[in-house]
């Protein structure tokens, strides 16, 4: 198979398997979650805290200052990590006219040498978040091969990306053609590991939010 | 100076400082090179006119001009049809396509007494 | 047919003088992407050399790929490096026809047994024992295997032959495959391009006239002196792309400021070929100087690699129904697994058996 055979591949049947696997999964895990259900609290809620729930979605988002404090690292690595990977996914031009194509929705992007950059940032971030999971005994303790799997499955888009883009270590059109399918590879793992937070964190934060502010907890 | 003129002029620069030094100079190839709009002007412009132009009559004219900075020739070499087939900037004492070729000497000279002998032949004749 | 005048001794013969000669050498050299200080040698080599004898054969093609090559005025280049080698078969444009033209190059082929060089444009049907196309009732299939076995070495003029081509498109009804999908012990040199550039195959005649040998190939077996770099690469208008300044349509004010044409579907950046700077017409430009997103013609499946319109980062295949389908089944399994777990919980409610203290201290008695 030629480097433009394996790119057609990973633009039209890989995607097609990736995106068939990736929605079906995560519509399972969903139902699944919510079909645990929870038992109910019989307590009377306290007053005031109707919208708990929604409101720690989004202040979890934010840094405890006491925890900030105390593994710094971790906090500064993972917000520029997210943040980053996050920019690169969505402002880099060839990303926004694959949403444009599939969806219909469209905006402007950032220059390629900023994205470029940003990218770069977010690798640097993403190996020192393995090296200090490696490195702190309690981190390692705690990790999985998940933990791993899930580090080495976000890793291989940005790399390849990166790459890519500078048309470095293999002919471009095998490292795009590499990078698209560690996408899709991405995305048929991602209902069935920790990667599953993307979605998982709205309903926890709501959940925890929610439970705490039944019990009158300041959020 | 925006685009790719720059990058050009300092190979010319270094290939300059090589033809000092050695004697030996070199040549960049214009057609090939991913100039942008205004980069050809730019390069006309940094290297200027100089004292020597010559034109050559051979598969076409080919127009070769030293430039105001000596050592720097402007090549350009047209078919028949006048259409460029070759543009390239030299950096040498002398153009290699302006000195006679060493066979063409030696025929040189052969012609020459053949014409002489014809002539001679002539004046015995009358 | 060939003779043992060499190249030199012949350009003299048609009035080329030496200076023109070494003009003409110069010009190759830029062609071949090789350095200016290789001249003379190449000058000295190509004076001696004799010229090959080659044989043509244009097979299931358009007669694009030789439109490409003879469009070209002479006295160019093409036209002196035709003149250079000796085309003993072409169909279309030797003056013999019939039974004399194949006569023509069955004489060339066993005269040259071992030498020659062939040329093909357009592909090899296979199907059906390769009756799709035919020349003198002999199939191309049968055809290309006899003339390779006497050839030094195959070049594979356009896409076609390099890699099937258009007649390769799905759903490829003749059984189209590339020159190198049945020649398997022969090297063989893919100039592809839907058509090739012409000074690319007059390049390549010419690298082959110069040093006896085939130029240094790419993993798809193309010269690497042309196919050696991306359009985008090369491309003028690379440094909008860089900044993000990308036409959305063909008139809006980005396309007529020159911006970059990925959006509109460009596939400059996976197509490897010298039309960035080589250009088309005597240099007069090429597509993209044109205001027209590459189509990517000289790689492998470029008719099936989804729309000439759509960005490369796009899918070629419409993902909507895959979508709807993997939702439909992800809400059907999701549905069985939820009530799947509302038996499990339900079952465990009913199981479940008040202990009182009494009961646990009489299980630890007995367990004692």
């Amino acid at each position: 198979m030629n480097d433009m055979a394996l790119l057609l591949w990973a633009r039209g049947p890989g995607l097609q398997i990736a995106l068939v696997v990736f929605i079906a999964g995560m519509l399972l895990k969903l139902f699944e979650i919510f079909s645990l259900g929870r038992k109910k609290d019989l307590s009377t809620p306290r007053p005031g805290k109707a919208w708990s729930g929604l409101k720690t979605i989004f202040s979890r988002s934010l840094p405890d200052k006491t925890l900030l404090k105390r593994s710094f690292p971790t906090y500064l690595m993972g917000y520029t990590f997210h943040i980053g990977f996050f920019i690169a996914l969505l402002f880099l031009a060839p990303h926004i006219e694959l949403f444009r194509n599939t969806t219909g929705l469209g905006w402007p992007a950032l220059p390629g040498a900023l994205v470029d950059g940003i990218s770069l940032l977010t690798i640097v971030a993403l190996l020192l978040m393995l090296g200090y999971r490696l490195y702190h005994p309690v981190k390692r303790f705690l990790s999985t091969f998940d933990d791993y799997a899930s580090w080495a499955l976000t890793m291989a888009p940005l790399l390849s990306g990166y790459l890519a883009f500078h048309h470095l270590l293999l002919p471009y059109t095998q490292m795009l053609a590499l990078h698209i399918l560690s996408v899709e590879l991405l995305l048929v793992c991602m209902p069935f590991t920790k990667l599953f937070h993307t979605v998982s964190l709205f309903i926890s934060r709501w959940y925890n939010g929610d439970a705490l502010g039944h019990k009158g907890a300041r959020l | 100076m925006s685009g790719n003129a720059a990058p050009l002029l300092h190979e010319i620069a270094a290939l300059l400082d090589r033809l000092a030094l050695t004697g030996e100079g070199g040549s960049v190839q214009l057609n090939g090179l991913p100039l942008q709009p205004g980069d050809y002007e730019a390069l006309q412009e940094a290297l200027g006119e100089g004292e020597v132009s010559a034109e050559i009559q051979a598969l076409g004219p080919s127009l070769i001009r030293e430039t105001a900075l000596h050592g720097v020739w402007w090549a350009t070499h047209r078919n028949a049809l006048q259409e460029v087939v070759a543009e390239s900037i030299e950096v040498t004492r002398c153009p290699a396509l302006l000195q006679t070729p060493a066979e063409d000497v030696a025929e040189a000279a052969r012609i020459l007494r053949e014409r002489l002998s014809v002539a001679t032949k002539g004046e015995h004749d009358v | 047919m060939s003779d043992e005048q060499s190249l030199g001794a012949l350009l003299r013969e048609q009035g080329i003088s030496r200076r023109g000669f070494l003009k003409f050498c110069g010009a190759m050299a830029s062609l071949m992407a090789l350095p200016g200080s290789m001249v003379p040698a190449i000058a000295a080599a190509l004076d001696k050399a004799l010229r090959p004898s080659v044989i043509w054969l244009s097979f299931q093609e358009c007669t694009g790929c030789t439109e490409s090559l003879t469009r070209s005025h002479s006295p160019t280049l093409e036209g002196l490096i035709l003149n250079a080698i000796s085309l003993d078969y072409h169909h279309t444009l030797q003056a013999a026809s019939g039974e004399a033209a194949e006569a023509a190059r069955e004489a060339a082929m066993k005269q040259f047994f071992g030498k020659y060089l062939l040329i093909v444009d357009g592909s090899i049907p296979t199907k059906d024992g390769g009756v799709y196309s035919t020349i003198a009732g002999v199939s191309n299939l049968d055809m290309l295997h006899e003339a390779a076995k006497g050839a030094a070495a195959i070049v594979a003029v356009g896409t076609c032959a390099a890699f099937g081509g258009l007649p390769h498109a799905n759903p490829n009804p003749t059984g189209a495959v590339a020159v190198s999908d049945i020649i398997r012990d022969k090297p063989i040199i893919n100039v592809s391009g839907c058509p090739p550039i012409p000074v690319v195959i007059t390049g390549v005649l010419a690298h082959y006239l110069t040093f006896g040998t085939l130029p240094e190939l790419d993993d798809l077996g193309r010269p690497k002196a042309f196919y050696g770099e991306s359009i985008h690469d090369r491309c003028y208008r690379r440094p909008f792309y860089d900044q993000g300044k990308f036409a959305k349509t063909f008139d809006d004010e980005g396309a007529r400021n020159g911006w970059c044409l990925f959006e509109l579907g460009c596939k400059g950046p996976t197509t490897f070929n010298a039309c960035a700077t080589t250009k088309w017409n005597q240099g007069t430009s090429f597509p993209i100087e044109s205001g027209h997103g590459c189509l990517g013609c000289s790689e492998p499946n470029f008719w099936d690699a989804g729309s000439f319109y759509h960005a490369l980062s796009t899918p070629i295949t419409p993902v909507g129904r895959a979508a709807a389908v993997a939702a439909a089944a992800g809400i059907v399994g999701g549905a069985a697994i939820a009530m799947h777990n509302r038996h499990v919980k339900a079952a465990a409610r009913s199981g479940h058996q008040t202990v009182t203290v009494n009961d646990l201290e009489q299980a630890s008695g007995e367990t004692k």
